[in-house]
């Protein structure tokens, strides 16, 4: 009975791995909020300071924007363009809500974006700094 | 009338014949009379359950299944004309289960990937139609943002390398598609309600160009993935694309 339940607890742990791998595969390269926080600052997120912001300034609030991302799940993108401005930067099609922080000058330069990931009712359903170029 | 309902119907039905035969054997006349009432309403309700058939219970959904119809956006309104017949008139109320149920393969896909939440109602509709089109439609999609990746370095909304996405999606889909299913998915692609008009008219004419030159590619037997580019670049410099929010010409940033 032990025997069998480690081998489920195994199956389990793979299946979640290999599931995680899978998702992050075919999304590509993402970022997480403290490596975001390091590299750009942790400016505190306001969506009219974001809407009028450069990259830069754009980039210094991703961290914060993620850690308070509660406010936006759920929303339409309708909504984030209405609160965040037009997109910039571009993930999988026009749909996804995506907000450049930082564009590459040349080809090979790393470019970062923020991207609103929706759920098949167009609501968005998580947040994520992106790596712009990259995905399957 | 769901299944539930009609378990209850019947079951009621079987208590009913039982304590009506339990008392025509004890000759209890008055309780067999008001017995017999009540079988009667159950023998008309029964004969029709039984004349409608396996009816409501599984047969909606063979009803369903030998429609062909799939879960998908046009499975609605598809559904709800499906002919029915006495057994099977009240099946039109379960369109939307069945029309909601995906398999467990569809829903692993659909959230291992973003392509669904991707997808305008109009790309939807023309997925359950041609699905496997659409798959290389879509694979297309990813070859052009490449492409265009190998001139501008990032890709961005309403610029120059939004511009060559579209022109080189176009292009591609042209080639292996044909232009009139590659004119579909790029339409059903701008057909989203809530994208402002302005950046669906600079699609849809870069779209078209990009057809067009495709077109004459092929027609000259010059088509190829690096001539769709150079056309891009051309067709750019000569100011015959829309672009919103021009950054720089490729050769102007430093690239190629």
């Amino acid at each position: 009975m032990k025997k069998f339940k480690n081998v489920i607890l195994v199956l389990t742990l793979l299946g979640t791995a290999s599931y995680i791998y899978a998702i992050n595969y075919v999304r590509g390269e993402t970022m997480s909020v403290s490596k975001a926080e390091k590299k750009w600052g942790k400016r505190e997120f306001g969506a009219e300071q974001f809407k009028s912001a450069s990259e830069a300034n754009r980039a210094s609030m991703a961290a914060s924007l993620i850690r308070n991302k509660k406010q936006f799940i759920g929303k339409d993108r309708s909504e984030i363009r209405k609160l965040l401005g037009d997109y910039s930067g571009h993930y999988v099609s026009g749909m996804f809500p995506t907000y450049l922080i930082q564009d590459a000058i040349k080809i090979g330069d790393e470019a970062w974006q923020i991207v609103f990931l929706l759920d098949a009712d167009e609501k968005v359903k998580d947040i994520v700094v992106h790596k712009n170029c990259c995905y399957n | 009338m769901d299944d539930w309902d009609i378990c209850k119907v019947q079951a009621l039905w079987f208590i009913h014949c039982a304590i009506a035969g339990f008392l025509m054997l004890k000759n209890q006349v008055v309780c067999y009379c008001y017995n017999m009432f009540n079988l009667k309403t159950l023998y008309i309700l029964q004969a029709f359950l039984l004349c409608c058939g396996d009816s409501f219970a599984g047969s909606c959904e063979e009803w369903f299944k030998k429609s062909k119809i799939k879960p998908g956006p046009v499975c609605m309104s598809e559904c709800v004309v499906i002919p029915t017949k006495m057994a099977t008139f009240s099946c039109a109320l379960d369109c939307k289960k069945f029309c909601s149920e995906r398999s467990i393969g569809e829903q692993l896909i659909f959230n291992l990937t973003d392509i669904y939440p991707n997808l305008t109602t109009a790309e939807r509709e023309l997925v359950a139609i041609e699905p496997k089109k659409s798959i290389i439609a879509y694979r297309l999609s990813h070859r052009a943002e490449h492409l265009c990746l190998t001139i501008y370095p990032s890709s961005d909304t309403n610029d120059e390398s939004d511009a060559c996405r579209h022109y080189v999606w176009a292009g591609l889909m042209f080639k292996e598609l044909g232009s009139e299913f590659a004119q579909k998915v790029l339409n059903a692609h701008e057909n989203d309600s809530k994208a402002p008009e302005i950046e669906k008219a600079m699609d849809l004419a870069n779209n078209r160009a990009g057809i067009l030159r495709a077109e004459q590619l092929e027609k000259n037997k010059k088509y190829s993935e690096d001539a769709l580019i150079e056309e891009f670049i051309k067709a750019l410099g000569e100011k015959q694309l829309i672009v919103i929010r021009p950054k720089s010409l490729p050769n102007e940033r430093g690239i190629k």
